[in-house]
């Protein structure tokens, strides 16, 4: 019983290394790109701020950032319009949309994501922009004429890690986050999906073993 | 065999001495004597793996959902990302529906291609039915529950379905959803639904197995050339031929549970429920997907409706439609054809319930319903006349 609790104590923080095993990687560099430039339009509300905790292992730092939102580490990101009408009439008429799970319902998924945010150009020849419009060839929405303004400028943010922060790279990270986001457990799927397919073959093994050794005898 | 009751020291004899019918029970369950059956029929086992393994994951979600229209959605994903191994629970809920469904329709499937409805299993095969029955309400439920997009507007189809029916539909479901619509009452309604029928299920299983034992497994080889008589106990031989069978389910499970959960989870159910705003295409889950095409295929709602009801309700007149002494479809090359239509035309229902209602996806699911109401109601019953008639005048039988 005590090795039983033993065991599962192990796996257990194993387990919870697994998922926090993020540190500068394109996640953690996302969730900075989101800290300083997403939210403050956008809402992610089915996440918490605690839930960050997996990428930023500080945790006085997460709770510093909820409580500049008047909020805590339990409570939802929610978006910081108080109301749906404020947030449309901030942004030209649309709703900045809530993140949770973007990178699986948007369209085209997070490749689109990716290249969206940095193929935002001047308008060519001829297209004229109302007010609160931003062109961007890639959108899908609005013929080109897109209501978000450029979230990213090269150099706009410096990483924690060093890493320069253009425009195509903040873009690549922030889509990996937003993957994370949409199914934050995803690497601990993948490892105890390993461990149960290979438990599963091993004992498919035996009792075909097993199986055959009792088929061999007679019926009595 | 050991006689548990020799024994006054261990647990077995204790019990055995306070519940007598103990002994003979486990003699008959070990002894049970088997025909050869093939593979096909392991996939009751993997029925019950899958029932067991839904109940518990079932009953740890219970504990962390609140059935409130503004509370749902976010009760889901307070599971998926916050309550530990929440996700992992849930999913072998939601990857359970699938596998469960699978082996169900195999198992069916099986009961129809090798005859497994005919005397003396009648009971057997009905008790089946009405398990499939509460499998399908019991799904349609539990769909509903995490209240996203889908949830609702699946639920909304329904609703309108059953408000069809003349004179009764509407005050049914202004009753039965508590007369508010699809709203707070209408979820803790389908949530108690859900969650009462697991148990109704399971009782019912028991039955069925029940059924099953009065009368012993049919015999594959029956009506083959050379038929094999010599039965095998279920102990040890099935039992290690079902753990081989159960061990292969459990592999395909966990294959789509943690690499595949996009084939599960549909997009656009992790977007809340919004009554204002219809999705583009409303599409069952797969396995009800065969029966939303029978809806759609009639031109009238209420006909739709009939239509997918009598295509369960034909199956239990089954035993009577065809009483010809032939079990196994292989040796009946008229049913042979006669299924394997039956199976394409289920088949093509379901593509064609997951796929919005084009021209051609309408006219082949038409072409499936007459497919499987012609072979069931037409083509079993004449053969089965047929086969009787063969069976009293063997010398015919033997020209043919």
């Amino acid at each position: 019983m005590k090795r039983l609790a033993l065991l599962s104590a192990l796996l257990i923080t194993g387990l919870s290394d697994v998922t926090s095993a993020h540190a500068d990687t394109a996640e953690q560099r996302g969730l900075f790109v989101f800290q300083h430039v997403c939210s403050s339009c956008h809402g992610m509300s089915q996440a918490h701020y605690g839930d960050m905790a997996a990428l930023n292992p500080s945790l006085p730092a997460l709770e510093e950032w909820s409580k500049q939102r008047h909020a805590d580490l339990n409570s939802p990101i929610a978006s910081p319009y108080p109301n749906e009408a404020v947030g449309k009439a901030a942004n030209g008429g649309d709703f900045p949309p809530d993140l949770s799970h973007i990178a699986r319902t948007i369209k085209g998924g997070p490749s689109y994501i990716e290249t969206m945010l940095h193929s935002y150009t001047a308008p060519p020849p001829g297209v004229v922009l109302a007010p609160h419009t931003y062109y961007n060839p890639v959108a899908l929405t609005h013929h080109h004429r897109f209501k978000m303004r450029p979230p990213l400028q090269d150099h706009m943010l410096s990483y924690p890690d060093g890493t320069e922060a253009t425009t195509a790279q903040m873009a690549h990270d922030v889509t990996a986050f937003l993957v994370w986001s949409d199914d934050a457990h995803k690497a601990s799927r993948t490892l105890i999906g390993s461990c149960v397919i290979a438990y599963l073959l091993i004992m498919l093994g035996l009792i075909l073993w097993f199986k055959r050794l009792i088929w061999q005898r007679k019926p009595h | 065999m050991t006689q548990p009751s020799s024994s006054n020291t261990n647990a077995t004899g204790w019990l055995t001495r306070r519940l007598p019918f103990l002994a003979p029970l486990h003699r008959h369950m070990t002894q049970f004597p088997m025909p050869p059956v093939n593979g096909w029929w392991g996939l009751g086992a993997c029925l019950i793996v899958a029932l067991c393994l839904m109940g518990l994951s079932g009953l740890f979600l219970a504990l962390n959902y609140t059935p409130d229209s503004q509370q749902a959605f976010s009760a889901i994903e307070e599971i998926q990302r916050r309550v530990p191994s929440g996700w992992l629970i849930r999913s072998i809920h939601t990857t359970g529906a699938t596998m469960l469904f699978a082996a169900l329709y195999l198992h069916v499937g099986r009961g129809l291609w090798y005859g497994s409805y005919k005397a003396p299993r009648e009971l057997v095969w009905l008790s089946g039915l009405v398990l499939l029955l509460l499998f399908m309400i019991t799904a349609f439920a539990g769909y509903v529950l995490p209240w996203g997009q889908m949830s609702y507007w699946g639920a909304t189809v329904i609703t309108h379905a059953v408000e069809a029916i003349p004179a009764i539909g509407k005050p049914l479901i202004n009753v039965l959803l508590g007369g508010e619509g699809l709203g707070t009452i209408a979820l803790h309604r389908f949530f108690v639904l859900h969650f009462a029928l697991g148990f109704i299920v399971l009782a019912i299983v028991g039955l069925h197995v029940v059924f099953l034992h009065g009368v012993g497994s049919s015999n594959p080889t029956a009506d083959s050339p050379q038929p094999v008589t010599q039965t095998r106990p279920f102990s040890p031989y099935y039992i290690s031929k079902d753990g081989v069978l159960v061990c292969v389910f459990l592999l395909i499970y966990a294959g789509l549970l943690f690499f595949l959960p996009d084939w599960i989870e549909k997009t656009s159910n992790i977007i809340p429920a919004n009554p204002l705003k219809t999705p583009s295409d409303i599409t069952p889950e797969w396995y009800l997907a065969p029966f939303y095409a029978m809806l759609r295929a009639v031109p009238s709602r209420l006909g739709g409706l009939i239509v997918a009801a009598f295509s369960v309700l034909v199956l239990f007149a089954l035993p009577w439609l065809d009483r010809s002494p032939r079990h196994n479809a292989t040796y009946r090359p008229t049913i042979r054809l006669g299924m394997t239509l039956v199976f394409i035309a289920f088949i093509t229902l379901g593509a064609a319930g997951v796929h919005s209602p084009t021209t051609l996806w309408l006219w082949l699911s038409r072409v499936g319903l007459i497919v499987w109401f012609g072979v069931f109601l037409i083509l079993l019953p004449l053969t089965a006349q047929r086969e009787r008639r063969l069976a009293r005048s063997p010398q015919e039988g033997s020209q043919s």
